[in-house]
């Protein structure tokens, strides 16, 4: 499997057992959703060896159709080793969500409108 | 009938649900782990990663502690887009109870529809779906509900 990568300043010097992938390490052209076709070309595989990822589970796809398979960037990005973009907020940080909040984003109908329905 | 969360397995149920989530893009979570009523919040950029946001998925819920675990008597679930601007909602919340929202690419739209009561990864399955197969929101078949 050959991916493009791009090779950085920082690459060079971490040993390769410390080194974290990154999204910008890769050069191939991002989207939000790739076809097994894509991802064969990108990393220079078969089409059936990427069917073959996605149905033992190594490789994340969303099925839309009988034989038709989309793979979200992120899933591709957590696949070639770059960690999932998660940000955890807990306790006293994390936002609290009152019974105003939830209401907010809905301002209702005019009352003149409630009492005609 | 409300959605019950075990205690014992609160916190771990929500890691699931983020890397769940985390396989459509950049999760923002949050759980204020308070003791009487729980706040969680999960806020995905699609695709994340730097890339151009092409829809937001925004999952929240309230919890209340119970004798049995974690009652949930709150929750919004939407799904919006940029670009054309759309939106796909499901709520349940003080004076409307359950109910959705749906805001078709370029229409703006305060209308509630009857809906059923929805869980949080079933839903993301859903939106999941719209952003897979690139569908647009669409709102046929859907029943104004009165105010509750």
């Amino acid at each position: 499997m050959t991916v493009s990568v791009r090779s950085t300043r920082k690459t060079r010097s971490a040993s390769p057992k410390d080194r974290v992938a990154s999204v910008d390490d890769f050069t191939f052209e991002k989207k939000p959703l790739y076809s097994p076709a894509d991802i064969a070309r990108i990393l220079d595989v078969s089409d059936q060896t990427v069917l073959d990822w996605i149905h033992s589970e190594r490789l994340f796809a969303a099925q839309i159709g009988p034989r038709l398979f989309r793979i979200p960037l992120a899933s591709f990005m957590q696949f070639l080793g770059v960690p999932p973009q998660i940000r955890w907020t807990r306790g006293r940080n994390a936002r609290r969500i009152d019974d105003a909040e939830f209401e907010w984003k809905e301002p209702g109908r005019p009352k003149s409108e409630r009492v005609a329905r | 009938m409300p959605f019950l969360r075990p205690a014992a397995t609160f916190t771990q149920a929500l890691e699931e649900i983020t890397n769940q989530l985390a396989k459509y893009g950049s999760v923002d979570a949050s759980d204020d782990g308070g003791r009487r009523r729980r706040n969680v919040a999960f806020v995905v950029d699609v695709p994340g990663y730097g890339i151009r946001t092409v829809a937001t998925l925004e999952y929240r819920e309230r919890y209340k502690r119970s004798a049995q675990g974690w009652l949930r008597d709150r929750y919004v679930f939407e799904y919006r887009t940029p670009s054309p601007r759309s939106r796909r909602a499901h709520h349940e919340h003080v004076g409307w109870g359950i109910h959705q929202h749906c805001e078709p690419p370029g229409i703006t739209s305060l209308e509630h529809y009857q809906d059923v009561e929805r869980l949080l990864l079933a839903t993301h399955e859903d939106f999941a779906r719209l952003l897979d197969r690139g569908e647009p929101v669409r709102c046929l078949g859907l029943k104004v509900r009165p105010p509750s």
